[in-house]
């Protein structure tokens, strides 16, 4: 049992903060009123980008870096196609899934000479360094930096909704666009920078999974996880805390898979245990969305410009 | 003759989609050079793989048929609003039961083949039938429901395949159908097209029929265009959403079907590449028309066929129709600006 526990610990933080950081972001775009069902996407170029950027400078801190710029980047069209033209959200999204798929795919053949998957590349160590700390310190060395980059990311979201100003905004924007507007929030700004926000954190979600988890990129290696934080956003009603909470239980389940996967002699087949995380978000969402009284964001997936025609 | 604003607004849909697809291949063009190849070599490389010869022509017109069918599959769930993107795992199950029961059931005659193709659609409905139940009686959003799905079934098929149903050889397949199962060609040798064309063509002109033509169907589009509107009008918003989802997981089994009986002629695991996903762009081009989405789809199939000699000859990889297929939606939602242009100019 004991044994089970402190294997459950560490794996549940290191496979739940990817998709915690993600569904983080999923929350700050999600409460500005623009939804991104293409997380997996940003995910997927956050991955990539990181590897890249540490093959050619050796750092996987400028790996994170790339990363970042790539997840910003890669939402940025997401901001212009739903925010300034208007399209249909989830469509724009779905943009964002192919183009970095298939950029990646491109990607991985232009840099690496290889097809399906990258080169090593040097990975984040984990906190060595915490290992002095009594009584605990044996258990945070073997965490990655990540983990506690996810704390961090948790608990500056939190402040920016409960006590900043832009935070604020970005509740009015998502719960009526025309009042935040006549009094003098630019909707167009708050959503713009909340999206961009998104990126941002996909990107480091995706970047925790190539560099973080692993050396390397492989081709399908987000393989649902961004799709996993919005579920997770949905869980956690557009909270913060309990979106990463929300989003450390699936860390929980995939926790779960790899953990029976190491037992010998198992009788379930592997393909029915690596199901387990998807069929968990299943039954969650159906017991828990049944009751939900709160159906979102009032304005979520609506366009507030000019170019549009539907409302 | 004056033009009816319902011509009038088909044609400029048109143009914004063939506006869309240059834009996309223009872009795609300047990647291409990025990389340092030449781009009018590299498309001319995937026109001549794709219809440089007759043979090569039906190669085309046979990979087209299950990217037509996703693109149906697709744009049946759209049209009630429905965003079903778990046709590619409702494609595989489709082709995991026609495939079992080509092998494993023996019929007399054609009703082996027609129990074939009829498992194939049960599949994928059956497939679609969870999201919906999940998100009629549960509210839980098709989109997660239907990815989540997708990974459910590509695990369920891996397992099949590679385990109680594997074939005598190494392949990651079964063993091959019955004769009696597969699709017969309706071309003479050189040339490879199976009758699941022919199913391809039928599906397209029933549903057309079924979505223009018929009460059920239109309650169906009404609802995709104004749920308020339709529920007050007392169409059930729910139901039609859930039978959306279950035809068009039906059409995706199609697809899986004839992939398995008419093109592999045995349960192959992950034999769908991506044909599911390919189906949004090719609705979305077609803004769900069925018989436009022949033709889009026919698009698609040739970047896929001819991509094997853009590799080849040019040395492009053949993921660049992956990102042409993501341009290609990226400028289709730039829709309501080129719309606005266009409409402001006159």
């Amino acid at each position: 049992m004991f044994e089970f526990i402190s294997y459950m610990i560490p794996t549940t933080l290191r496979m739940g903060t990817p998709i915690a950081f993600t569904a983080l972001g999923g929350v700050v775009s999600e409460r500005s009123g623009v939804n991104n069902i293409g997380l997996e996407g940003i995910m997927t170029a956050g991955a990539f980008a990181a590897v890249v950027g540490s093959y050619y400078t050796g750092s996987p801190w400028v790996g994170i870096l790339f990363a970042i710029l790539t997840g910003i980047l890669i939402s940025a069209i997401h901001c212009v196609l739903t925010i300034t033209v208007g399209a249909k959200q989830a469509v724009s999204s779905m943009a964002l899934v192919l183009l970095a798929e298939g950029i990646c795919g491109v990607g991985v053949e232009a840099f690496f000479g290889q097809s399906g998957s990258s080169a090593q590349v040097n990975n984040l160590p984990t906190t060595g360094f915490l290992a002095s700390v009594p009584l605990i310190g044996g258990f945070l060395s073997h965490l990655s930096p990540f983990v506690y980059l996810g704390f961090i990311a948790l608990i500056l979201v939190t402040l920016l909704f409960k006590f900043t100003r832009f935070g604020f905004h970005i509740t009015a924007v998502g719960e009526n666009p025309t009042m935040a507007e006549t009094c003098g929030i630019n909707v167009h700004r708050v959503r713009y920078i909340s999206v961009l926000a998104s990126g941002l954190l996909g990107g480091l979600g995706g970047a925790m999974l190539s560099i973080g988890q692993m050396n390397l990129f492989q081709e399908g290696m987000v393989s649902g996880r961004g799709y996993l934080a919005l579920g997770a956003v949905t869980m956690g009603r557009w909270n913060p805390l309990l979106s990463y909470g929300s989003a450390m239980i699936f860390g929980f389940f995939d926790a779960l898979q790899l953990y029976l996967q190491t037992i010998p002699s198992n009788p379930i087949p592997s393909d029915f245990i690596q199901m387990i995380p998807y069929l968990a978000i299943l039954i969650i969402l159906a017991v828990t969305s049944r009751k939900m009284k709160y159906f979102g964001i009032t304005s979520g997936g609506k366009p507030y410009t000019k170019y549009a025609t539907e409302k | 003759m004056t033009i009816s604003s319902k011509q009038k607004d088909i044609l400029q849909q048109f143009l914004i989609s063939f506006i869309a697809v240059l834009l996309s291949l223009i872009v795609g063009a300047v990647i291409i050079l990025a990389m340092g190849y030449n781009p009018i070599s590299a498309y001319g490389a995937l026109i001549k793989g794709s219809m440089g010869s007759l043979v090569s022509l039906t190669m085309t017109l046979k990979t087209s048929v299950p990217l037509i069918l996703a693109g149906l599959a697709v744009a049946v769930a759209f049209k009630s609003s429905a965003f079903n993107i778990g046709v590619e795992g409702q494609l595989m199950f489709g082709g995991l039961c026609a495939g079992l029961v080509g092998i494993y059931v023996p019929l007399p005659g054609p009703l082996h083949l027609a129990a074939t193709i009829l498992a194939g659609m049960l599949g994928g409905a059956l497939i679609a039938f969870f999201p919906a139940i999940l998100n009629s009686s549960c509210n839980v959003s098709v989109v997660i429901s239907t990815i989540m799905l997708n990974y459910v079934v590509q695990f369920f098929v891996q397992y099949c395949v590679m385990g109680p149903f594997h074939g005598a050889t190494s392949a990651p397949a079964t063993d091959p159908l019955l004769a009696s199962a597969t699709l017969p060609n309706i071309l003479p040798s050189p040339y490879q097209l199976n009758l699941g064309f022919i199913l391809m063509i039928l599906a397209v002109v029933l549903i057309y029929i079924y979505m223009n033509k018929t009460t059920k169907g239109y309650e169906m589009t009404a609802v995709g265009l104004n749920r308020t509107a339709s529920e007050f009008s007392g169409i059930n918003v729910k139901k039609n959403m859930f039978m959306a989802l279950l035809i068009s997981g039906a059409i995706a089994g199609l697809a899986g079907g004839i992939e398995i009986s008419g093109s592999l002629k045995r349960m192959v695991n992950g034999f769908s590449s991506g044909y599911g996903f390919s189906g949004i762009p090719i609705a979305l081009m077609a803004r769900n028309n069925p018989f436009a989405i022949i033709l889009t789809g026919f698009f698609f199939g040739m970047m896929r066929s001819g991509s094997f000699l853009m590799q080849a000859t040019v040395g492009v990889s053949s993921d660049m129709v992956g990102i042409i297929q993501g341009l290609v939606v990226v400028f289709i939602c730039l829709e309501n600006l080129i719309r606005y242009y266009m409409n402001r100019r006159k």
